[in-house]
């Protein structure tokens, strides 16, 4: 049985954040990683394509500072969960992944806000022992209303 | 235009050479400053002995390889999940490599189910995971450049 104060953490949202896309923090971004694809920086090339204009790379969700309480990894309801769980004497955070859904292009000039949540907690009995595994849902949505895309990360807790 | 997509097929490699300025770069660029990523004497102390690159830079690069064979299709309309093994170090070269695994249909969209895998230059796995990619309006997205 999980105690009540780790119980009680399931379906708790944090709080949510925002972010304008910027055509420069784009390019940036796509110029750290590397990638040399025309579509994150050449205006011309880009409304050549389908897009009709320059769209972020689907790394830029892990993105700017002030967007960090939006991310899977730096959300201040990711840190809730591992302190509260810690808490409880599981103080040991391991990695069980994480998952993103890409739904529709994040276009240059378009405005996103992010919410977690806490998706899920359970117990889970393994041969080390027992541990918690949670998943932390973020939900990424763009001035239109549309759903960009959704991150699913999994904390192992022992 | 992308050759065809079957399974079996070998999706071209990115390689990628890691140096601490191009740590800082991703550092600059995503406003992720923990030290554990910048700051060599701190990370030293650590159990990690030493800077690692942040694990959403690796993921950039997947992404990166995705998108070269899928394009539109990946960037709306892609699923990517994966498990970070061990972390990646300034003077690592690493090499994403993915394959198409399967071909299947979900309600009469077609999608392509792809193993995917980062390894450091020892072979060490940095990521492994399964990308899946929609199949449908192939190459009408691509420019005219």
């Amino acid at each position: 049985m999980l105690p009540q104060e780790i119980v009680q953490l399931i379906g708790k949202t944090g709080e949510i954040t925002v972010l304008e896309v910027e055509k420069g923090a784009i390019k940036k971004f796509a110029d750290a990683v590397g990638d040399a694809n025309p579509l994150y920086r050449d205006e011309e090339y880009a409304r050549s394509t389908g897009f009709g204009g320059i769209v972020a790379p689907p790394g830029f969700f892990g993105w700017p500072t002030k967007w960090k309480s939006a991310m899977p990894f730096f959300s201040e309801i990711r840190q809730e969960v591992v302190d509260t769980i810690a808490k409880a004497g599981y103080s040991r955070i391991l990695d069980g992944g994480i998952e993103y859904d890409f739904y529709h292009p994040v276009r240059a000039g378009d405005t996103l806000s992010a919410l977690s949540k806490v998706k899920d907690i359970r117990e889970r009995e393994a041969k080390a022992g027992k541990m918690i595994l949670s998943v932390i849902e973020t939900t990424y949505t763009n001035q239109n209303g549309d759903i960009v895309a959704k991150a699913h990360q999994t904390l192992i807790s022992r | 235009m992308d050759a065809e997509i079957y399974p079996g097929k070998v999706l071209p490699p990115v390689v990628r050479h890691i140096s601490q300025v191009k740590i800082n770069l991703y550092a600059e660029a995503s406003g992720d400053f923990n030290p554990i990523h910048i700051d060599e004497s701190f990370a030293s102390q650590t159990p990690l002995g030493g800077t690692i690159a942040h694990g959403m830079l690796i993921l950039a690069y997947v992404s990166e390889m995705m998108t070269q064979v899928f394009d539109s299709n990946w960037l709306s309309g892609g699923k990517l999940s994966v498990r970070f093994k061990a972390p990646a170090r300034p003077g690592d070269t690493v090499t994403v490599r993915g394959k198409v695994n399967s071909l299947e249909e979900k309600n009469g969209v077609l999608y392509a189910t792809c193993g995917v895998e980062c390894c450091n230059e020892k072979g060490d796995t940095v990521i492994v995971g399964e990308a899946l990619a929609k199949l449908i309006s192939k190459g009408t997205t691509r420019g005219s450049k």
